[in-house]
């Protein structure tokens, strides 16, 4: 009896302890799920709601808030969920702008709000969406491919759909993309969708003709130094490697040894030249001194770079010697040329230049079949044309899809210092290109601060991705080619240079010809075209007088006036001279209900910022002033003249006292 | 008896352990954890992923700054000068002058929302001069906050107090 | 045998705590089991659309105008009362209508039903008229649709 109550005893207490295991297993998995992360913001944020609410409905939407999963899921990503607003819970409530993270609301943004639903988190932040706990979901403590981007970099994700040089409302990625293009780096690297990328380096034939030996060794040394404004990187070579680089340059085609002699061309009058130079507004592309616009070459040290008999063949047609410059081709006549190129001789030579050795560079033919292998080992012919090298390869690797390479694929050679992270990697690489191993052939540019960020993050911009079509916003390229004669004037004045027609050319001008003959009269485009007035005081990089013969400037207005036309501008605005009380209700409205005259000057009253409007009414046409009042940004979006909402009947009284000014009745 | 109490002992142990597996037992074993998230710290992921010791300097805006500041330079500076004090190239003809955005004095008095009414609305309609025109239409709500964000980083710093 | 019956007593109520406590234990491991095995089949999360979702602003909706949201297979219509949300799934077969701007109706592509904007048959083979379905204004000031709760037809939300 004892002994079988014992074994019983036993056998009941195993029972008891056994199932106390079993029930203390079964608790772990309810007790690991109470201490989720999320839990505690979920019950934070619901007590900050409560603690916020004003209303009832607040309170009772406060209430509704219990502790569960939330997750933004967006059917056209096939495997992306965002479970980020599990923690991120103020993300959409506006009230949260003061609460601290996580529960924050996010900043206002292009897409956000509006868009979070169909955009979810991951899309613009990385990370791994469908985590729960913050070291995982920010890709922190797993191998996950893509961890979170640090903010500072966050605009990268804008252009993994906007294609564009330029994103609206992204600054960084639309600069470090303009940078990655002016510096040149798809000469070396392909990328998916730049591969048409023009270099605007200059043709290196007939250097012999243009420059000195010495001169050309310590640019290849380091630009920067001789220019700290060129684009040209340090390219970090050795001294044989200047030296045959040099030679082989020097002998394309074969060197003329007689660039120091200049019998042919008689001293010119530098009082003159200054004159011209000041009048041919030179500065409206070049800098002197750092001053000016700054598209074209820093002229200050062109006297120790070339020589005056190169300077006077170019500034004769630029066009001859480099066929691609956007150098327009002044009409200058033999005396304007001399006076020209004597005061750049006299006025602009650097005196740190070597002094050209009055000696015949005559390179020995090995050191010349060196330097092109030099020229070729460091991918020159990426950026600079040369007469027998045709292939223009590109010996940098691929940067398609180089925005989201895992960490493990990258090389990190001897940068130990560097976190292992693909940011810091790309910025090292572009930073410090060499210092990772011996033997890399990147050059060395200048990229400091918000440039340096900018560049990164146009990087990691690309990601090579797959997007949805509907969400991507494809690359322009813009394509407009001037027909017949026009074109060839438009050629040879490169007006393109500065301005933009349909998208294509430059923006020195801020005037696109798209609708030029919409806007002004032909008569005083004629005019302006052969002398150009000042139409706004303000800016440095005005109009050029291009000295063209009068039957092109008749062409050229004509042909505007009649092609550069946009129908939705009215051409004529009024049938009869505008009544003189709309004109002065016209006035009153510009001087006293939309105070016109902070930016725009009439009869030397006014701002100085827009234009003078003393001529308007000869210089542009009444329906172009109604058109423009009603909406200038229709013009170009970036137009500061703001948009005052102003009422039809407001416009056309504005427009007839516009047209009024400078007009003799 | 003995026996129980060893049993009873080895039972303990074992919930030691499943405690300690558990993140919120750890914490209440050891004390705080390395992976544990104090809900207040804000910079806690930002210092994970910017240590970076090397030579990247962070730029000194935030997004919204730096598009504000673009936006100013390109509309507002002209009159009230790049860095907001009022001194813009075409300020010299105005009356009255325009703006001191800097000063600390202005900045403290006026909310985002009156900035925002003046700047979307324009001068006139908010009783000042008509030579600050209304960009609601240009630039929007959105547009104005950015230049906003700028606009209180151009604060002069707090006045010296005696 | 008093000592004996004491010490059988005791054993007795020892056998007794350990029964209890091992059945007590054992009960509520199972019942734990059971309610966390159906927990377990209950999913935490499904991968669809939420029903409730958020749109665009309100006054992004032009009054006479119906806004259309394809994934969710909603209208959003504003008339000079307020806003109506509706339900674009005919209740007919289940196609997917279409609101004509020009005519102002919803008219389904499959067998010609068409309705008003409020809902109602206006012809066609359709039994019911297009559920109604709960607005709402999230914090930020969006709107948002609740297409889990159908609200009467003659619902209509003021902002």
């Amino acid at each position: 009896m004892r002994n079988d109550g014992g074994g019983l005893d036993r056998i009941w207490f195993w029972f008891a302890a056994m199932s106390f295991v079993f029930l203390v297993v079964l608790a772990i998995s309810p007790i690991k799920d109470y201490f989720r992360e999320y839990r505690k913001y979920q019950i934070d944020y619901r007590d900050q709601l409560l603690e916020r609410a004003g209303t009832s409905r607040e309170l009772r939407d406060a209430n509704r808030e219990g502790v569960r999963i939330r997750q933004i899921w967006n059917p056209d990503y096939p495997n992306r969920v965002d479970r980020c607003t599990s923690c991120h819970l103020g993300v959409e409530n506006p009230g949260m702008a003061d609460a601290s993270p996580p529960l924050r609301t996010h900043p206002m943004t292009p897409h956000t709000p509006e868009q979070f639903a169909s955009f979810g988190c991951v899309t613009c932040h990385r990370g791994q969406g469908r985590a729960t706990t913050m070291m995982d979901a920010h890709g922190l403590a797993s191998d996950w491919a893509t961890p979170m981007l640090p903010l500072r970099y966050t605009e990268a994700s804008c252009g993994t759909c906007h294609m564009d040089e330029e994103v609206p409302e992204a600054n960084l990625l639309s600069r470090g993309r303009t940078l990655m293009a002016e510096l040149g780096c798809y000469a070396c690297h392909e990328v998916d969708g730049h591969e048409a990328w023009e270099s605007d380096a200059p043709d290196l034939d007939g250097l012999s003709r243009k420059t000195s030996p010495e001169w050309l060794r310590t640019w290849i040394a380091d630009p920067q130094s001789v220019r700290p404004t060129t684009k040209m990187p340090y390219i970090q070579l050795g001294q044989s490697e200047i030296d045959s680089l040099v030679a082989f340059l020097w002998t394309r085609p074969a060197g003329e040894d007689d660039f120091l002699q200049d019998e042919e061309n008689p001293a010119g009058d530098p009082d003159r030249g200054e004159t011209l130079f000041r009048e041919s507004r030179c500065i409206s592309c070049h800098t002197v001194d750092g001053r000016g616009n700054g598209s074209a070459a820093e002229l200050s040290g062109i006297a120790s770079k070339v020589n005056r008999r190169w300077l006077i063949e170019y500034l004769e047609n630029p066009h001859a010697l480099q066929p691609e410059t956007k150098m327009p081709r002044y009409y200058f006549t033999r005396q304007d040329l001399l006076d020209l190129s004597q005061y750049l001789m006299d006025e602009l030579w650097d005196p740190e230049a070597p002094p050209p050795v009055e000696q015949a560079f005559r390179p020995p033919q090995k050191m010349v079949e060196g330097g092109m292998r030099t020229f070729r080992k460091y991918g020159c012919s990426g950026c600079h044309q040369i007469s027998g090298l045709t292939d223009r390869s590109r010996i940098g690797p691929e940067l398609t899809g180089i925005g989201r390479k895992p960490v493990d694929q990258l090389d990190f050679g001897r940068r130990d210092d560097l976190p292992r992270t693909l940011h810091d990697w790309i910025g090292a690489k572009v930073s410090s290109p060499r210092s990772f191993r011996d033997g890399l052939k990147m050059p060395q540019f200048i990229l400091e601060g918000e440039d340096l960020t900018a560049v990164i993050t146009a990087l990691l911009s690309n990601t090579g991705e797959v997007i949805p079509e509907e969400y991507r916003v494809e690359r322009v390229i813009a394509n407009y080619d001037p027909p017949g004669r026009f074109g060839e004037l438009v050629d040879r004045y490169r007006c393109l240079s500065c301005h933009e027609v349909e998208g294509v050319g430059g923006d020195i001008s801020t005037a696109p010809l798209t609708v030029e003959g919409s806007r002004v009269q032909e008569s005083w485009l004629k005019n302006y075209l052969l002398r150009p007035s000042t139409i706004r005081p303000i800016l440095t990089d005005r109009m050029i007088p291009l000295r063209m013969p009068e039957e092109d400037a008749a062409f050229l207005a004509n042909f505007m006036q009649n092609v550069y036309v946009d129908d939705d501008i009215p051409a004529r605005l009024f049938s009869e001279e505008p009544d003189p009380a709309n004109v002065r209700r016209g006035s009153h409205l510009f001087y006293e209900r939309y105070g016109c005259q902070a930016c725009h000057m009439i009869d030397g009253r006014g701002g100085y910022f827009g234009p003078l409007l003393d001529e308007a009414g000869v210089r542009l046409k009444p329906g172009w002033v109604y058109w423009w009042v009603l909406g200038s940004q229709r013009w170009r979006d970036d137009v500061r003249c703001p948009d005052y909402g102003v009422p039809d009947r407001d416009a056309l009284d504005l427009a007839a006292f516009i047209s009024s000014l400078g007009r003799t009745p | 008896m003995r026996k129980t109490t060893r049993i009873l002992v080895y039972l303990a142990v074992g919930f030691g352990f499943v405690l300690a597996w558990l993140p919120a037992g750890r914490s209440l074993l050891f004390g705080s954890d390395p992976t544990d998230i104090d809900m207040n710290d804000s910079l806690q992921t930002e210092d994970i992923i910017t240590d970076d010791a090397w030579r990247t300097p962070i730029p000194d805006l935030g997004y919204r700054e730096r598009e504000g500041r673009a936006l100013f330079r390109h509309y507002c500076a002209l009159c009230h000068g790049q860095s907001g004090e009022g001194d813009g190239f075409n300020a010299y003809n105005l009356d009255p002058k325009p703006r001191d955005l800097s000063d600390h004095e202005f900045q403290t008095a006026q909310t985002d929302e009156d900035l925002a009414e003046v700047i979307g609305g324009g001068g006139g309609d908010a009783g000042l001069s008509n030579a600050m025109p209304p960009w609601g239409k240009v630039l929007g709500e959105r547009k104005i906050g950015y230049v906003i964000a700028y606009l209180r980083t151009l604060a002069d710093s707090l006045p010296e107090t005696d | 045998m008093e000592p004996h019956e004491d010490k059988n007593k005791g054993d007795l109520s020892r056998r007794k705590f350990f029964q209890t406590a091992g059945i007590t234990a054992c009960a509520l491991v199972s019942g734990g089991a059971s309610i966390l095995g159906f927990d377990f089949l209950r999913p935490r999360v499904l991968f669809e659309l939420p029903t409730k979702f958020t749109l665009t602003r309100p006054d992004a909706i032009e009054v006479g105008s119906v806004i259309t949201d394809e994934p969710h297979h909603v209208y959003v219509a504003r008339s000079s009362h307020g806003f109506r949300a509706l339900s674009s799934v005919c209740t007919h077969l289940g196609c997917i209508t279409r609101y004509s701007p020009d005519e102002g109706i919803i008219a389904c592509p499959c067998h010609g039903s068409k309705f008003a904007l409020d809902g109602e048959v206006i012809a066609g083979p359709a039994p019911r008229p297009l559920p109604c379905l709960q607005l709402d204004l999230s914090p930020s000031g969006l709107i948002v649709v609740d297409t889990s709760i159908e609200v009467p037809q003659e619902t209509v939300f003021k902002l």
